[in-house]
């Protein structure tokens, strides 16, 4: 069920390359490093708004 | 303080609360390394038990810190880390609520929410994999996982319960077949 609820994520908020490879990090840092969840997210998720900012300019 | 299961709930739970992005799958994950390899409130077995318990019954699967705290510290830690995990998130949308439809349309709230559905895709995968480590990922256990992620992603109404009735059907068998 959590692999559905990841799929049904992905289909609606990775459809960019720069959002997949988000997503790519976040697992990675989260899922296989383990790294704690606080400073991996307050460094990704900035970044990732940054990096769409761009694009929700553009699609506006 | 790291003696006090209470305050301990408290630290780990709170920033949960507030910077889960994606809801209650997104915490297993860190969840699970803060609990287990980090504070040893519980044991991996405890914690794969639990995750099942909060799967299965009703409710939303981040009930899971509940029976966390109930665990660690009787009813009082499972009323300390329901409210440490469901409190502050509570507060914080009911606030950003009240500013999302206000600001609905301008570039930073549609960077907002192209930014941080990534974030939480990532966290999602993440905590399935915390959850496919503890069980042990053998391979039986990720292919009818594996499985049953493509059967609901590709067949929505079909109902969790029949999947879950499958599965257990597997298992039971393969470990008839073992014993026989």
């Amino acid at each position: 069920m959590i692999l559905r609820m990841a799929y049904v994520g992905a289909i609606h908020g990775c459809r960019h390359i720069v959002q997949a490879l988000i997503a790519i990090a976040v697992f990675v840092c989260i899922g296989i490093m383990q790294w704690p969840l606080v400073p991996v997210v307050l460094v990704l998720a900035p970044l990732s708004v940054a990096l769409a900012w761009p694009r929700s300019r553009a699609d506006a | 303080m790291r003696d006090d299961p209470l305050i301990g709930l408290t630290i780990v739970l709170v920033p949960f609360s507030l910077l889960s992005v994606g809801g209650g799958p997104s915490i297993f994950a860190p969840l699970q390394h803060e609990t287990v390899d980090v504070w040893h409130f519980i044991s991996a077995r405890e914690f794969i038990d639990l995750f099942a318990i909060a799967r299965t019954a009703p409710g939303p699967g981040a009930m899971l810190s509940t029976l966390i705290g109930w665990k660690v510290a009787g009813w009082t830690g499972a009323l300390v880390a329901t409210l440490s995990l469901f409190m502050p998130a509570s507060i914080l949308t009911y606030f950003v609520a009240r500013l999302y439809d206000r600001y609905r349309g301008r570039d930073w709230h549609t960077a907002m929410e192209k930014g941080l559905a990534p974030i939480a895709v990532g966290l999602i995968v993440a905590g399935a994999l915390a959850v496919l480590r503890l069980s042990g990922a053998a391979p039986l256990t990720c292919a009818v996982a594996i499985a049953a992620g493509v059967m609901l992603a590709f067949r929505p109404q079909l109902h969790p319960f029949v999947i879950l009735f499958a599965g257990a059907v597997i298992f039971v068998a393969v470990e008839f077949a073992q014993k026989g």
